[in-house]
C-alpha cells in the first residue's frame, strides 16, 4: 500500500523557506500520504475482445467498401455508387399531379402553405377548401406566374403575404401540373389545368413584372382564350394590364431589393419589363395616383 | 513502449494519414472547383456575391446566425429537408465554391436558409422579421435584431424604408423605426440565398 | 532513444547525461532490476519535482478557474435567451449569436485547454521524475495565453467572432495562442527528454501525443480557414475534422493521461493490462483523426469522404472497449472509496462518460440514427457529455489531487466539495437527460413534413428551461469550486493536516489498509 513514511528529510528541510521550517507536519503532510507510482499490469488480452474487434474490422471494410461511392467527388449519394447522373432521367410523360406534388414540395410552396394544405393561421391562406384555388384557373395561373402582394381573403379570413413569382422558373407544364396537384389535392375537386392554360396566360401577361392585388385578380373575369396560338384579345387586355401595373408600383411598399430580384429573375423576362416601362409610366400618368386600400 | 522516438513516429503518421484523407484530399478533389453553366443559357452557376449582399455576409456571420439556422439541403429521402419545401434539391460542393467562410451550420433551432432568398423574397418581410420575429413569427425564440434599426424623429416626410409595424408594435408617434445600412445589407444577402439551380451532379427529385 | 542514452552514458568515456536537471543518476534509470526504493529520498525527489511546477502550473490553473466562471455565466445567458428570447435583448454584444461562441470558447481555450496544460505540466515532470523545464516562460506562456483568451472574447462579443465553430477568436488571437503553446510543449518536450527513469508510462504517451497533434490541429484550421481560406465545401471537411479532434486528439488525451494516472495512484494498484493500453493508445491515435467528418453527414461532400468518417466513429469502438476495460479491471472491487475520495469520485465519474460519451458518438455517427440527431439540441447534449461530463470532471478530479500538493494547503471544506460535486453531477445528469430525450423528439418532428416548423420551436421549450436548470445547477458546483479554490490559493480556512475526504477517515484508512483478499501485495 502506501510507501513507509520518511523519518526525517533534513535535507530538504534545509531549502525550506523560514515560516515553513516549524511546521514539519503541514509542509509533509502531502508527501506523507503518496502512494505508490503507477505501474503495469500484465493481464492478457481476453480472446472474446480481440474476436469482437476482428469482426468490428470487418465490418467497417465492408461498409467502407459498399458506400464509398468509387471515392469520387462527384458523388454525394451513397447508396449509388455507380449512378452517372443526367444520362438516364427518364422522358416518358409522366402523371401530373405526381409531378405537381413533388413540385409542390421541391419549389417550397410547402414551407408556407403546408403538407396539408392548411396553410398558417393569420399568416399563409390555406389551399384546401380555398375558393381561389378551386375558382378561375385564369386567376390561379397569374398568381402562380406573377405572384401575389397585399390583402388577400381566403375562406374568410383576411392575410396579408407575400406570394413569389413562378413564371420566370418553371415551365407551362409545371405551373399547370402543380396547379392540377392543388386543385385535387385535400379534398378539393377542381379541373386539371393543362399547359396550354398557363401559355395563354403567359402570353396576356407578358408585360407584367409586378406581383398581383387581390382586387386586380377579382378584376379579372374572363378565362384566357385556351389556343396558345390564338393572338391575346387585343388592345383592351393591354391596356388593363398596363393600368393594373400602374396601381401595383403605387402599391409597392417594397425597397428596391425587391425590385432588383424579380428583374434578376429571368433574362426574358426583364426585358418585357424594360420595354414595357415606358407604357406603364404612361399609364399610370393617365390614371392618375392610384388609390390605396 | 520505452522508446520515445517510436511514439513520436507513430504518432505524426497516424496523425498525417487522416490529415491526408480529412483535409489534403478533399482539398484535390473540391477545391478547384468551377462554376457550371446553366442549361440554355450563356449564364453561369454560381455566382459571387454582390457588393451589399457581400455586406451583409458580414452581418450574419458577425450575429452568429449560423448558430441557428443551417445552409445545408440534405438529400430526398434522408431526413424531410426537401419536403418541408427548404430546397428543391440536396446541396452540393458547387453551391458553396464562393463561400469563404463556409457558413452550413449544424444546428436548426430555426429553420434551414439555403433558399431563403427563394422561398421569402419580400425585404419587407425580412426586415419585421428582423426587427422582431414575433411580429412576423408568432412563438419563435429568434432573438430580436433591434439594434441593427434605429428609432427616430420624423421630420418633415415619413422615410420610404420605415418600417410598416402593426398597431402593438409601433413606435410612439412621430416617431417611426428605419434599418440601419447593416440591417438593409442583411436583406439583400438573404434575399440573394438561392441555391435552387439545377445541377448536373445533384438530382432534383 | 532511452536505451541508446542509457548505453551512451553507463560507459566511462562519454560525457555526463544530458540536462544536468534529472534527478537520479542515469544508471539509476534501468528498469530491468527492481531495486528497492529508499522512500525517503523518493519522497525527497518527489517533493522537489512537485516544487519545480508549483508557479506555472498554479498560474494556468488560475485563469482556468477564473473562465470557468466566466463561460458558466455565459452559458447560463445563452441558455435563456433559447427559451425566453426577450432576456437581455437589444444589446448587439449580448445576442444569442455571440454569447454562444463566447461561451464555447472561453470553456475550450479559457477553461478546458490551460487547466489540461497545468496537468500534462505536473504529470510530466512527476512522470519524468525531472523537473519542470522553463519554469518562467511559462509563467509568461500561461499569461499570454489568458490574454489572449480575453481579447478573442472580447472581439466575439463585439462581432468580430468568425462564425468557424470552435475557432472563433478574431484573426488577432490565433498567433499568440500558438506562441504560448509552443512554450508548453517545448518545455514538456525537454523535461520528457530529461526523465530520471527509463520506463515510459501509458500516460506519457496520451501526453506526448497530445502535445503534437494540437498545435498540427490549430495552425492547420486557422491558415486554410481564417488566413488563406480554401473554397467552400472542402473547408467544411477541415472544420469538423478540427473541432472533432480538439476533443478527441487534444482534450481527450489529457483527460485519459490523467485517469491513467491517478486510478491506479489513488488506489496504489497496477493498471490491469499493458496490451489494452497499447491497443487502446494506438488505435485511438489511428481512428479518432478520421471521424471528424460524421458532422456532415447528408451535407455537401462527396459520400466517400462521409463514409470514411463512419467506418472510423465505429473503430472508435476499440480504443474505447479497451480503455474502458483497462480502467474497470483496475477499479474493480474498489469502488467503496468513491465514497471518501474527493479526486477518485470525479475521476471515475469522468472515466464512465468518457466511455458513455464515446460508444454514443459511435453509434449516432451511423446514417439511420443521425438522420434524426443531426441538426438537434441531442448533439449538443453529447458535446457536453464528452467536454464537461468527461473532460471536465476528470480536470475537477485531477485538481483535487495536484493543488494540495503545490500550495501545501489542503481543501478547506468537504461540504463545499459535496456541493461542487452534486451540483455539477446532478447538473449534468439532467442536461443531457433533458436534450437528448428534446433533441430525439425535436428530430423525429423535424423529419415529419406535416408538423409546422413552429410548432416543433414551441415543442422544444419545456426542454431548453431543463438546460437552464442544469446550467444554474453546474454554475452553483463551479461557484463552489471557485470558493475552494480561493482558499486553497491564499491559505484561508482551518489549517487541515490529513487529506480532506468525503467521509470517515478512518474507515477510509481501514479500507485502504485492507485491500481485497484476491489482491496481490504491492511490493512496497
Amino acid at each position: 500500500m502506501s510507501e513507509p513514511r520518511p523519518a526525517r528529510t533534513s535535507e530538504h528541510d534545509d531549502q525550506t523557506e523560514a515560516h515553513e521550517r516549524y511546521d514539519v507536519q503541514g509542509l509533509h503532510a502531502p508527501i506523507l500520504r503518496e502512494r505508490r507510482d503507477p505501474r503495469d499490469g500484465y493481464e492478457p488480452i481476453p480472446p472474446w475482445l480481440a474476436a469482437v474487434f476482428g469482426a468490428l474490422i470487418f465490418w467497417g471494410g465492408f461498409y467502407l467498401q459498399k458506400y464509398s461511392g468509387d471515392f469520387r467527388s462527384d458523388i454525394y449519394d451513397e447508396y449509388k455508387p455507380s449512378m452517372l447522373y443526367g444520362s438516364t432521367k427518364p422522358a416518358a410523360p409522366v402523371d401530373p399531379v405526381a409531378l405537381g406534388k413533388k413540385l409542390f414540395t421541391g419549389q417550397g410552396c410547402v414551407s408556407c402553405h403546408q403538407a396539408t394544405g392548411k396553410g398558417t393561421p393569420g399568416q399563409y391562406p390555406p389551399l384546401a377548401g380555398s375558393e381561389w384555388v378551386q375558382g378561375s384557373p385564369a386567376r390561379i395561373a397569374r398568381i402562380l406566374l406573377n405572384g401575389l402582394q397585399g390583402n388577400i381573403k381566403v375562406e374568410g379570413e383576411s392575410f396579408n403575404g407575400n406570394m413569389p413569382a413562378f413564371g420566370a422558373k418553371l415551365k407551362d407544364d409545371q405551373i399547370a401540373a402543380v396547379l392540377t396537384y392543388i386543385r385535387q389535392e385535400w379534398g378539393n375537386k377542381a379541373d386539371a389545368i393543362d399547359a396550354a392554360t398557363i401559355a395563354a396566360a403567359r402570353e396576356a401577361e407578358k408585360l407584367r413584372s409586378n406581383p398581383w392585388t387581390a382586387e386586380e385578380l377579382t378584376a379579372i373575369t374572363k378565362e384566357d382564350a385556351k389556343p396558345a396560338a390564338e393572338a391575346p384579345k387585343g388592345d383592351d387586355k393591354t391596356k388593363a394590364s398596363g393600368d393594373a401595373k400602374a396601381k401595383a408600383k403605387g402599391d409597392s411598399k417594397e425597397g428596391s431589393g425587391g425590385d432588383s430580384k424579380a428583374k434578376a429573375s429571368g433574362d426574358a423576362k426583364a426585358k418585357t419589363a424594360e420595354s414595357a416601362a415606358p407604357k406603364s409610366a404612361e399609364a399610370k400618368k393617365a390614371g392618375g395616383e392610384p388609390e390605396k386600400k | 513502449m520505452n522508446h520515445a522516438a517510436t511514439i513520436f513516429v507513430g504518432v505524426m503518421l497516424t496523425f498525417a494519414s487522416a490529415w491526408l484523407g480529412l483535409v489534403f484530399l478533399p482539398y484535390v478533389q473540391l477545391g478547384n472547383i468551377e462554376p457550371a453553366a446553366i442549361e440554355g443559357s450563356t449564364d453561369a452557376y454560381p455566382k459571387p456575391l454582390g457588393g451589399l449582399a457581400a455586406r451583409g455576409r458580414g452581418v450574419y456571420i458577425a450575429g452568429g446566425c449560423v448558430y441557428c439556422h443551417t445552409q445545408q439541403i440534405r438529400p430526398e429521402g434522408f431526413g424531410a429537408d426537401i419536403e418541408r419545401g427548404w430546397g428543391p434539391r440536396r446541396t452540393v460542393a458547387r453551391d458553396y465554391m464562393y463561400d469563404r467562410p463556409h457558413l452550413m451550420g449544424t444546428n436548426r433551432t430555426g429553420p434551414d436558409l439555403a433558399n431563403i432568398g427563394a422561398r421569402q423574397p419580400s425585404s419587407k418581410w425580412h426586415h419585421l422579421h428582423l426587427y422582431n420575429p414575433r411580429i412576423t413569427s408568432p412563438g419563435s425564440v429568434m432573438p430580436s435584431f433591434r439594434y441593427l434599426y434605429e428609432k427616430r424623429k420624423i421630420t418633415g416626410e415619413r422615410s420610404r424604408l420605415a418600417l410598416e409595424l402593426p398597431e402593438e408594435w409601433k413606435p410612439e408617434s412621430g416617431y417611426e423605426i428605419v434599418p440601419t445600412d447593416e440591417a438593409l445589407a442583411l436583406v439583400a444577402y438573404l434575399q440573394a440565398l438561392d441555391h435552387t439551380t439545377p445541377l448536373k451532379e445533384a438530382e432534383t427529385p | 532513444m532511452s536505451d541508446t542514452r542509457r548505453e551512451k552514458s553507463s560507459s566511462p568515456a562519454s560525457p555526463a547525461p544530458r540536462g544536468g536537471k534529472a534527478i537520479g543518476r542515469a544508471s539509476d534509470r534501468g528498469g530491468s532490476v527492481e531495486r528497492p526504493i529508499d522512500p525517503e529520498r523518493a519522497a525527497r525527489r518527489r517533493f522537489r519535482v512537485d516544487e519545480s511546477t508549483r508557479v506555472p502550473v498554479l498560474t494556468f490553473f488560475t485563469g482556468g478557474a477564473f473562465w470557468l466562471l466566466a463561460g458558466s455565466i455565459l452559458a447560463l445567458l445563452a441558455s435563456i435567451k433559447l427559451h425566453t428570447p426577450e432576456f437581455l435583448d437589444g444589446a448587439s454584444w449580448l445576442t444569442f449569436g455571440r454569447v454562444r461562441p463566447a461561451h464555447l470558447n472561453t470553456m475550450i481555450y479559457g477553461w478546458a485547454s490551460p487547466t489540461g496544460i497545468g496537468v500534462i505540466l505536473w504529470l510530466t515532470a512527476r512522470l519524468a521524475k525531472a523537473e519542470l523545464r522553463f519554469p518562467r516562460l511559462l509563467v509568461a506562456a500561461a499569461v499570454v495565453w489568458n490574454v489572449a483568451v480575453l481579447w478573442g472574447t472580447i472581439g466575439i462579443l463585439r462581432g468580430e467572432g468568425t462564425s468557424i465553430e470552435w475557432i472563433e477568436f478574431p484573426p488577432y488571437v490565433p498567433p499568440l495562442l500558438v506562441l504560448a503553446f509552443s512554450i508548453v510543449a517545448l518545455s514538456v518536450a525537454t523535461t520528457f527528454h530529461d526523465r530520471g527513469e527509463a520506463h515510459v508510462y501509458v500516460s506519457q504517451w496520451y501526453i506526448f501525443g497530445a502535445i503534437f497533434w494540437f498545435p498540427w490541429l490549430y495552425t492547420v484550421v486557422e491558415l486554410l480557414m481564417v488566413y488563406r481560406p480554401m473554397a467552400g465545401s472542402p473547408q467544411a471537411s477541415v472544420n469538423w475534422w478540427f473541432a472533432h479532434n480538439v476533443l478527441g486528439l487534444w482534450l481527450t488525451p489529457i483527460g485519459l493521461a490523467t485517469i491513467y494516472y491517478l486510478i491506479p495512484k489513488v488506489l496504489g494498484r497496477p493498471v490491469h493490462s499493458y496490451y489494452l493500453s497499447i491497443v487502446g493508445f494506438w488505435s485511438l491515435a489511428l481512428f479518432y483523426n478520421w471521424a471528424g467528418a460524421h458532422h456532415l453527414i447528408g451535407g455537401p461532400v462527396p459520400a466517400w469522404l462521409v463514409t470514411v468518417s463512419i467506418v472510423a466513429s465505429m473503430m472508435m469502438l476499440i480504443p474505447v472497449g479497451t480503455v474502458a476495460i483497462n480502467h474497470h479491471f483496475t477499479m474493480v472491487g474498489r469502488f467503496a472509496i468513491l465514497k471518501y475520495s474527493p479526486t477518485l469520485r470525479f475521476i471515475v465519474f469522468g472515466a464512465m462518460s468518457y466511455t458513455a460519451v464515446s460508444v454514443q458518438g459511435s453509434f449516432q455517427s451511423l446514417r439511420d440514427w443521425n438522420e434524426v440527431t443531426h441538426f438537434t439540441h441531442y448533439t449538443i447534449a453529447h458535446a457536453h457529455l464528452g467536454v464537461y461530463s468527461f473532460f471536465t470532471m476528470t480536470m475537477f478530479g485531477a485538481l483535487y489531487y495536484i493543488m494540495p500538493r503545490l500550495t501545501r494547503w489542503e481543501w478547506a471544506s468537504a461540504r463545499l466539495i459535496r456541493v461542487h460535486f452534486w451540483g455539477t453531477a446532478g447538473g449534468m445528469a439532467i442536461y443531457w437527460i433533458g436534450l437528448t430525450w428534446g433533441g430525439v423528439l425535436q428530430g423525429a418532428a423535424m423529419n415529419d413534413p406535416k408538423v409546422p416548423f413552429l410548432d416543433i420551436v414551441k415543442m422544444m421549450i419545456p426542454y431548453l428551461w431543463s438546460r437552464s436548470l442544469a446550467g444554474v445547477l453546474m454554475t452553483t458546483g463551479h461557484v463552489a469550486f471557485a470558493a475552494l479554490f480561493t482558499m486553497n490559493m491564499l491559505h484561508l480556512g482551518k489549517r487541515r493536516y490529513e487529506p480532506t475526504l468525503l467521509d470517515d477517515p478512518r474507515e477510509y484508512a481501514r479500507l485502504i489498509a485492507s485491500p481485497p483478499a484476491w489482491e496481490e501485495t504491492p511490493a512496497s
